[in-house]
């Protein structure tokens, strides 16, 4: 008797292990919610219309509308405080795509300005920018600073294709 | 004399003029590999935080589809579990390439997918709210996630927090339990 009822307390536990089974299985299908970095977000939504983010370490840089205007913005994640970007935002150019560092030194940005697009690199220890030349000739679109600073991969329309050029950084 | 030319030094940088030549900087285009590209698009690269990975988006059978490639080999790893996700957007790796999130398209509508390469394990992200994704970016310990798209009709940037749906893929050479945001050295 007692054997038998070990084995129907065996038969319960296992069948109690299976549900869980089946209902952990069906959660990992069905995906966990991510929870906002609050207040992150309401600073976010403070900026208005924003895209084209990109994350790396404590840095958040995106381009944010404001005013009518576009301009890349770069925010220290853990605490929401907006970056100054001294000599990157001109009035009269449109940003279309950022990328930043791990260290949050360099971004990578990729511009609208008097009718040519070019792709450049701030720094913001030295408040300038470097120009950085498509070779062979193309027009940049997105790109991409590797979290390590240490290369750019950039989507390049030439001779009527969309390629990737990566360029490495000293 | 010298306080002059360190002056004009700090208004040329500040006025953008510094470095508008080319440095002489090593270039080289993403190569095809595994798969015949010869004339085809490639778009929306990403690369992982060191460089031993590069994802970016190809047509393949008429559909945006992720490529991911060793570097700088260019040997492709196929990724068939994104494949019923197709068409895919906004590729973005995590440090050592284990975690690849993506826009896909799974029952009738965009959402985002991030990939264990390690595990091979799937996890579809539920979004709160009516957001509909179209650009993202994995911080690369993937710790968190920024997602760009339109919700309630607004066009905005939001930042989840993945800390507890997925363990971080830190830096080689940095210890597990290390705090977030490794700086390289």
């Amino acid at each position: 008797m007692s054997k038998l009822g070990s084995r129907l307390n065996g038969l319960r536990l296992g069948l109690v292990a299976g549900g869980m089974g089946a209902l952990t299985s069906l959660t990992g299908c069905m995906g966990t919610m991510p929870q906002p970095v609050f207040p992150l977000d309401r600073r976010l939504e403070e900026l208005g219309p924003s895209h084209a983010p990109s994350l790396a370490g404590p840095w958040l840089a995106l381009i944010s509308n404001r005013g009518g205007r576009d301009q890349v913005v770069l925010l220290n994640v853990d605490d929401q405080r907006p970056v100054p970007l001294p000599g990157l935002n001109r009035p009269d150019a449109q940003p279309l795509s950022v990328g930043v560092e791990v260290k949050g030194e360099r971004l990578a940005v990729v511009r609208q300005l008097e009718g040519r697009t070019e792709l450049l690199l701030y720094r913001r220890s030295l408040m300038g920018s470097q120009l950085i030349a498509m070779n062979p000739p193309g027009v940049p679109r997105r790109v991409m600073l590797r979290a390590d600073g240490r290369e750019l991969a950039v989507e390049v329309s030439r001779d009527g294709h969309w390629q990737v050029d990566l360029i490495e950084l000293p | 004399m010298r306080g002059w030319l360190t002056c004009l030094a700090l208004l040329a940088i500040n006025l953008g003029l510094v470095g508008c030549g080319d440095l002489g900087l090593h270039r080289r285009r993403a190569g095809p590999a595994g798969l015949a590209l010869g004339g085809q698009d490639r778009e929306q690269p990403a690369l992982s935080g060191q460089g031993e990975w590069l994802a970016s988006v190809v047509q393949r059978n008429g559909r945006q589809s992720l490529m991911m490639q060793a570097q700088p080999s260019g040997t492709e790893v196929p990724l068939p579990l994104l494949r019923r996700f197709e068409p895919h957007d906004s590729p973005s790796l995590s440090w050592n390439g284990r975690y690849v999130a993506l826009v896909g398209q799974g029952g009738g509508r965009r959402r985002v997918l991030i990939l264990d390469r390690a595990s091979g394990r799937l996890l579809p992200l539920p979004l709160p709210g009516d957001l509909q994704p179209d650009e993202l970016s994995l911080a690369p310990d993937g710790r968190r996630l920024a997602l760009a798209g339109i919700t309630r009709g607004r066009r905005l940037v939001q930042v989840f927090d993945l800390a507890n749906l997925i363990e971080p893929d830190l830096p080689r050479g940095l210890a597990i339990g290390s705090k977030t945001n490794p700086t390289l050295p």
